[in-house]
């Protein structure tokens, strides 16, 4: 590997490794809520 | 490496390299659709295509993570090296999952459309401003026409047309795939399934990707810095103490590192870039008298840096002189081509 790709290649994971956490961390605080337990001795 | 043409090189390694990731695909796969069929919730029902087109598209994230996390824990761990080797099928395989995986979903949600089912995947969306709208579908698209495009130019044919530079550029486009394919998960199944197993496991294997590679290029980035030496001469340590039939590195303060292989009672210095894939020649070892690259067996001898007949391909070769026991390499290349006879090294036994 030449020194300028190993560079870039740094400097691709580290603008990506942000991009993909911001990703999840979005799509998690967005997740359907459970739904909520029913009370006990609630016939199913 | 062979002087003549055949489609696939195959050999015993690449045979059982393949077998053995279709045997991780399978069992993945298979794996995935039991557990998916025993974790159907009470009430609920999934079709087989539904399972299986998740079963395809986790095996595709999950494969595509491990063919990226080769190439940095070969950095860091010597023992994967080998698996670089033939990583082109790996990635060409994580391919034709995708397109299963694609045409699954095609087939199910949009199979029954008016329209051709591509269009009705691309216009069934309306645009909205809300995370539970983002166009996950476009981002799957986007990673697999990525994938189309590097598995149809994973051949040496292509290697040399576009030039290892470009070549090289065009294949690093896998971790943009890479990472429309998380956006891809986060915004679709993760926004669907409720169980937190999910969300653990895509941010585990992202992850850990992402910290292998960010490890594996600070440390060769140091790794730069440590081996630069300024000078017309630069000092790779004492000669005897290079490993025989191996080398040591240095780099000049610009330009490429130099790989510094002993060879017996000689050191000879060659460029560390290999032309194929720019593989790192100093990574390998001299076989039958011929500087090896690690990655796909190339061959140069440590004279001249010219591939031994019928072969053509050079690399730069660079002056050695031992002073006071320790090998001294010149930092301006020889003329390509031109014969060096290597530096001797007193009282080595050859």
């Amino acid at each position: 590997m030449t020194r300028g790709r190993r560079r870039r290649h740094l400097v691709v994971w580290l603008v990506l490794t942000p991009l993909m956490l911001a990703a999840v961390a979005a799509a998690v605080t967005h997740r359907p809520p459970l739904p909520a337990a029913a009370p006990a001795g609630t016939p199913r | 490496m062979s002087h003549r043409y055949s489609a696939i090189g195959w050999n015993r390694f690449k045979v059982l390299y393949d077998v053995w990731m279709g045997v991780i695909a399978v069992a993945f796969t298979a794996a995935f659709v039991v557990a998916a069929s025993l974790a159907v919730p009470a009430g609920e029902a999934f079709h087989p295509v539904q399972i299986g087109l998740r079963a395809t598209g986790a095996a595709a994230f999950a494969l595509l993570t491990l063919v990226l996390a080769i190439g940095p824990a070969a950095r860091l761990v010597p023992a994967v090296r080998p698996l670089l080797y033939n990583r082109r099928h790996f990635g060409v395989l994580v391919c034709l999952i995708a397109l299963v995986h694609a045409g699954l979903v095609l087939a199910w949600y949009y199979g029954f459309s008016p329209y051709n089912p591509l269009v009705a995947l691309l216009v069934s969306r309306p645009p909205a401003l809300a995370v539970t709208a983002v166009p996950f579908e476009l981002f799957g698209l986007a990673a697999l026409a990525v994938l189309l495009l590097m598995a149809a130019t994973s051949h040496d044919h292509w290697l040399k047309v576009l030039t290892p530079g470009w070549w090289k550029s065009l294949h690093m486009a896998v971790y943009a795939a890479y990472g429309l394919l998380v956006a891809h998960v986060a915004f679709g199944a993760l926004l669907v399934e409720r169980a937190d197993l999910y969300p653990r496991m895509l941010l585990a294997a992202a992850g850990a990707l992402a910290m292998l590679h960010l490890v594996a290029g600070t440390r060769e980035t140091l790794r730069d810095r440590q081996a630069s030496r300024p000078g017309a001469w630069l000092d790779a340590g004492p000669a005897l103490d290079i490993p025989d039939g191996a080398a040591v590195i240095v780099a000049p303060e610009r330009g490429e590192r130099i790989a510094v292989f002993r060879d017996g009672d000689r050191v000879f210095a060659l460029s560390n870039v290999c032309p194929h894939q720019n593989g790192p020649l100093g990574e390998g070892r001299i076989i039958d008298g011929c500087v090896t690259c690690p990655w796909h067996g190339w061959q140069y001898r440590p004279a001249d840096g010219i591939s031994p007949p019928p072969f053509e391909e050079r690399v730069a070769t660079y002056p050695v002189r031992i002073e006071a026991g320790r090998a001294l390499v010149g930092a301006t290349p020889l003329p390509i081509g031109a014969v060096s006879p290597g530096a001797l090294i007193a009282g080595a036994s050859a």
